[in-house]
This record gives C-alpha cells, structure tokens and sequence, in this order.
C-alpha cells in the first residue's frame, strides 16, 4: 500500500527540531505544527516520495542499522496510524504491485 | 477606482488596493499614495466578513479591513525574509527587546511598569506587533508596524535586536534562561501568518531559527507586579539573570 500525504503538509527543521506545518487547506484537517522526532521525520520523507512500507522499512532498518529479524514495520505501522489520524495522511491506492 | 496605497516595511513596499475609503488612515505615518496601478494585496470580502464577526460591531468597516490585512502582509513580507512578530519592542542601550506572548498575558503590563519606575530609559518601537528583518549576515533588524495594539504605542526607532522574553503568567516571579526546543513551538504562534507553500515555511522556520539560536532568550513566569518589572529590567540590562551577577 502506498500512502498519500494531505496537499500543504509541510516538514520543516528549526533549532534541530522537525515539525510538521500545515497550510493552506490543509489547517482545516490538521493542527498548524506537529513536532516529530527524526526517525518519524525520516519516515515521513519517504512517505512523501511515495515508497511502499516494504521499502520504508529496508531503508528505516539500513539508515539506523538495525539488525536483521528486528520488525521495524511496527514503528512504522505506528507513525502511519498516528499521522492517518491526525489527518496528515490519508489511505492511498494499493497501486505499487 | 480605488486609489492604491504603499507602505514601507524596513525598505520593502507594500501596495494596497483598499475596500474602503478610510482604511489608509489606520496606516498612520507609515502609508502615502503609491505611483502605479500595480498592487500586491487587496482584501477580498470573504476576509473581511470573517474578521467583522470576529470583531467588536462598533468598529468601522475601514478598521475591520486594516486589522484583516495583518496577516496578509506579514505573509507578503516573508519574501524579503521579514516577518511580524506578536511583541512589544522597545530600544534600550541601541538593542532592541522584544516582549512576547499571547495576548493577555501581560506584556503591556511589564513595559507600563518599567516605563513608570524609569521614564526615560527605554524607547518603544511597538506596542503589540513587531516587524523582524532578517539580515544577509543573519542577524534580525526589529521595526515597528502599522498595528501597534490597543495603546497604539509605535515609533520610527529601527535597532538590532538585542534578545526576547517570552511570558508566562504565574504567581511567582522566576526569570530563566529558555529551553530553546520548548520554545520552537509557542515561538512560531507568534508569528502572524497564512502559509501556503514550502518556500515561506522554510523562510519562517530560517528566522525563527536565528530568533532561538543567536540572541539570548528568557522564559519569565511573572506575577505582573512591579517587583516582577523590576527582575526583567536588571536582566535585560545587564543581560544576565540576576542570580548570575
């Protein structure tokens, strides 16, 4: 399943900090900022490019060195159901087969 | 036609094409007629409605406009990497300082007791909304703006800023140095705006930055008496928390 991120989300970086601002239209679904730590920011850039969860989980597993058997898709299952909810993300077309 | 209207904001122009006659007025010294045709923001009346409900009913349609424009100027400026900020500013020893917080919380209140103890040693810039321009070399410039609050406090004075308190209300008085990720967000309320696209997000997130990272910045929980007026005053003064001295 690939995953379609809300028109006017965008993830900036202050301080070291990332937050997730919405524009536009987009403050009519979702809160103005959302902090989010680095791995979700990580997570939220391939979101954007449009990977699947296998390939999120590959390169989450690989940039954090993660070893082999370790189950990232939960962390990202996770991040996915908390962004859905909070509106940042909405379900997409399973059209990455 | 409706005469279109300029205003210089830290040597950016802003052209207006107004709804009402009077709503130039409000501008105050800031605004004279522009030379061309050519504007950058007119209201459109779905704004201003939604600000007249918002707004006490006595106030003119003319101020309505004026209080609605707000937002989308500061918008406008983030091009010239400028921005207004929710503050009161004054001068002191050549810096400027800025006091923020959402409304009511008490900024008015530590600038009138500081004024009151020391008459003549600070300079207001503005009253409520601070103009910042960020600079080549990344330091912040910190101007006044059209809207100056309820006390209508502004002036012409222009200084690079010096540092920021941000308020809290409380019942003690206790000055501390910021925790600089606690304030990122509180920090970017502040800033009046209607994002629309990457680039000005970026460009916020860039001053925004520089505000947290190259001045000193201060978290004051204060009870708003005279005493707590008096702690603010020896920190900014001597830029150093009174404990520290």
């Amino acid at each position: 399943m690939n995953y379609n991120v809300r028109e006017g989300i965008v993830l900036t970086s202050i301080c070291g900090q990332h937050l997730l601002v919405a524009c536009a239209e987009a403050r009519k679904y979702c809160t103005y900022t959302l902090e989010v730590n680095e791995t979700a920011a990580f997570i939220w850039n391939m979101i954007v490019i449009g990977m699947s969860k296998e390939e999120m989980a590959h390169q989450l597993a690989e940039e954090y060195e993660i070893p082999e058997g370790v189950n990232v898709s939960e962390t990202i299952d996770g991040f996915i159901n908390f962004l859905s909810m909070k509106g940042y993300i909405l379900a997409g077309d399973n059209d990455n087969e | 036609m409706n005469q279109i209207y300029q205003v210089n904001y830290a040597g950016h122009t802003i052209r207006y094409r107004f709804l009402f006659p009077d709503t130039y007025k409000y501008f105050g010294k800031m605004i004279e007629p522009a030379e061309s045709d050519e504007y950058d923001i007119m209201l459109d009346e779905k704004s201003h409605d939604k600000y007249r409900k918002k707004l006490d009913p006595i106030c003119s349609d003319a101020f309505v406009e004026f209080f609605a424009l707000l937002v989308p100027t500061s918008t406008a400026l983030l091009k010239y990497r400028c921005v207004i900020f929710h503050s009161v500013s004054f001068l002191l020893n050549g810096k400027a300082w800025l006091i923020t917080a959402p409304s009511g919380t008490g900024k008015t209140t530590q600038l009138f007791n500081w004024a009151v103890s020391h008459p003549r040693e600070l300079t207001i810039i503005n009253g409520d909304k601070t103009l910042l321009s960020l600079q080549e070399d990344g330091s912040i410039i910190a101007s006044t703006s059209p809207w100056k609050g309820k006390e209508s406090l502004t002036s012409s004075h222009t200084a690079p800023l010096g540092g920021i308190v941000y308020l809290y209300q409380g019942d003690e008085n206790m000055l501390e140095y910021a925790d600089t990720r606690r304030m990122i967000i509180p920090f970017f309320q502040q800033f009046f705006l209607e994002l629309r696209t990457e680039e000005e997000v970026k460009t916020v997130s860039e001053i925004e930055e520089h505000l947290l990272s190259d001045y000193p910045v201060w978290t004051f929980i204060n009870d708003g008496s005279r005493e707590s007026s008096k702690i603010l005053r020896e920190t900014i003064m001597n830029r150093r928390l009174p404990d520290e001295l």
